[in-house]
């Protein structure tokens, strides 16, 4: 039993290892078919040919196309993950001094939405067709249905510019102070978590009111459960089976959300490093941050599943 | 005259959903003296299922309303207390076995874990070696190994799911199960070893019980009594051996027993009653049977009192009623 877990947890963590090499490939590729040159971008529109030439050999952009790929995926192992032209510095140092920013913020939001989402989803279905359920229903139908951008402004608009009391750009390190980073990073929270709130109290809403009523629930009302009990440990529980999956693919949506959110706050996360670094065809450095999310991603996806052993026994055979 | 376990007074049930007011039980008494067993027997839709959720109080929230008389467990009027009090009562002073064990469990708790909740609840007293081992004798008790409690459900069969929701009811030794068609769900071998285990248990600790089935075999098997309901009301009510000598019935029940087949004679046909259950969002007066009854007259648009026609046999029948001139017994 033990070791038939252990060999199904080891069967899906290669198999991720798998989709993240694949997906090199798919990556590297792409990179060749996008079109503009990393080095004209680099050099200006002045640059000689020659200085073209001297800058492409330079990078290793006039190699055969299989041997940058190797270049590549050798620059992975040596921690550099390659040189990024227009910063003209290793992009794993660039990404680095990124990924702590965007990890920040996702991280919080996930939090945040996963809280107030499940407990929303809760209070609705539990009282379904009182007016609490409707007022939450047609908030979250506004939460999917408002596009980020405008909550942003929006936000801004009040708390930065009417109000004050919060900076509308700009990121604030932990290190200076808990007050000064809460200001910073409560709107960009709110604003990326706002469409994943939304979605998982409707989620849990329907979860819950699929499970309310179950022969088992009648079980546990009949052995004398108490109501707080019944809800979190018999419906609850089981509601969160089928949540699991849409809550762990909202973190990967968000990994990607968070571009949109990044550069409304002018934040120095991963998502305006790659819109920068797609403005100025720096594709190494493109397709290094579209790797590092997707890592992220397909780790995210990895736990779910080991994490689905364990709230859902009928899964382990 | 031995101790009530369950006092049933003039209960009506309603349903109230969007589409229609349903009237699901109508004006029913029932008492059940403790270690006793009743057999409740009614076709689907007659109000079984929904007395055995009313003694609980398990009707569905806002849906489910008692609009008149008073059901009492073991002394406490269930609709009188807190349900604080109420979940004191559930599982200890009446347990309930539901139809389908399939659905019964909680998927994702571990069948010890299921039989230790009811148990922690209710004997605050023992200490967590107790528990286990009180655990261990319930899964004895009903004949699965102790070292199969931490297995979950999908891996046991149905019977032996059965086996363990019937632990459970039983876990507190309860004064009064309801057995809401425990054996339906299950197969024919299964059934006939179920209702051995059950009325087994129920001798060795005293319970009494309400079964809720529409097999006749099932109540001449294990019950004392048996209760006929139909459309809401109990029409006949009486001790076993005087409802299964099959004479001087209620018109339903007589239609019940004839559509048993006989195993003896070649059948082509099923002898069915004639007509359909009354619609039940319908509130009805007089017999609610007269629509389908061959005896039908005018007497029966009155409302139908229950007659004692032997002693301890009672049909609600007006040709049955001798100081109105009932015909049915000479």
């Amino acid at each position: 039993m033990k070791g038939k877990q252990v060999r199904k947890i080891l069967k899906r963590v290669l198999q991720s290892l798998i989709t993240i090499v694949l997906l090199t490939v798919i990556l590297f590729l792409l990179m060749q078919l996008i079109p503009g040159n990393p080095i004209i971008n680099f050099l200006g529109s002045n640059a000689t040919d020659e200085e073209i030439a001297y800058y492409t050999h330079l990078y290793g952009y006039d190699l055969p196309v299989w041997q940058q790929y190797v270049n590549w995926i050798k620059s992975m192992f040596d921690g550099t993950m390659g040189f990024s032209v227009s910063l003209q510095r290793n992009v794993s140092e660039i990404i680095f001094s990124r990924i702590g920013v965007t990890l920040t913020l996702v991280t919080w939001a996930f939090i945040v939405s996963v809280i107030l989402g499940v407990a929303f989803g809760i209070i609705a279905a539990l009282n379904r067709g009182k007016a609490v359920d409707t007022v939450i229903s047609i908030l979250s139908n506004a939460g999917i249905a408002m596009p980020v951008f405008w909550i942003g402004i929006i936000l801004i608009l009040i708390f930065a510019i009417r109000l004050g009391i919060c900076p509308s750009y700009g990121y604030t390190p932990i290190s200076k102070g808990l007050g000064p980073w809460f200001r910073g990073i409560v709107l960009p929270v709110t604003v990326l978590s706002f469409p994943s709130i939304s979605i998982f109290a409707r989620q849990t809403r329907s979860s819950m009111l699929d499970v309310i009523n179950q022969d088992y629930v009648m079980t546990a009302k009949s052995k004398g459960v108490k109501k707080r009990d019944i809800i979190f440990k018999h419906q609850l529980r089981n509601a969160l089976v089928p949540l699991l999956t849409i809550i762990v693919n909202r973190f990967a949506q968000m990994m990607g959300a968070t571009v949109l959110t990044e550069n409304i706050f002018t934040l120095p996360g991963m998502g305006s490093l790659m819109i920068n670094s797609i403005n100025s065809r720096d594709l190494q450095l493109f397709v290094d941050c579209i790797l590092v999310i997707a890592v992220f991603v397909t780790v995210a996806n990895l736990i779910v599943d080991i994490l689905y052993g364990f709230i859902d026994p009928r899964t382990k055979e | 005259m031995s101790e009530k376990v369950l006092e049933i007074k003039n209960l009506s049930v309603e349903y109230n959903t969007e589409i229609a007011t349903i009237f699901a039980v109508n004006g029913l008494d029932m008492d059940l003296d403790a270690g006793e067993t009743l057999g409740l027997v009614g076709e689907t839709g007659a109000g079984k299922t929904t007395t055995a959720k009313a003694i609980m109080r398990i009707l569905p929230e806002k849906v489910g309303e008692i609009t008149s008389g008073n059901i009492v467990v073991d002394g406490k009027d269930v609709y009188a207390i807190s349900e604080a009090e109420m979940c004191n009562i559930r599982g200890k002073v009446v347990s309930m076995v539901f139809q389908d064990p399939m659905s019964a469990l909680n998927p994702i708790m571990t069948v010890g874990d299921q039989i230790k909740e009811v148990i922690r609840i209710h004997e605050k007293k023992l200490t967590k070696e107790q528990i286990d081992k009180k655990v261990d004798e319930m899964m004895e008790l009903v004949g699965i190994p102790a070292n199969r409690k931490v297995e979950y459900p999908h891996e046991f069969s149905g019977g032996m799911k059965q086996r363990i929701v019937i632990a459970i009811a039983l876990a507190c030794e309860p004064k009064l199960i309801l057995a809401d068609e425990p054996t339906t769900a299950l197969d024919v071998t299964i059934q006939a070893q179920m209702l051995a285990l059950i009325k087994d248990l129920q001798r060795r600790l005293g319970t009494a019980m309400l079964l809720i089935t529409h097999d006749f075999g099932v109540v001449a098997q294990i019950c004392e009594k048996v209760a006929v309901m139909y459309a809401g009301e109990i029409i006949e009510y009486g001790p076993v051996e005087k409802i299964f000598d099959h004479e001087n019935l209620h018109p339903y029940t007589i239609g019940l027993f004839r559509s048993i087949p006989n195993l003896k004679v070649k059948t082509a046909r099923l002898n069915a009653i004639d007509g359909m259950m009354p619609d039940p969002s319908v509130k009805l007066h007089g017999c609610h049977f007269a629509p389908r009854c061959k005896y039908a007259s005018e007497r029966c648009k009155a409302d139908q009192k229950m007659i004692e026609t032997e002693p301890g046999h009672f049909i609600r029948c007006c040709r049955f009623d001798k100081e109105q001139g009932g015909s049915a017994n000479e």
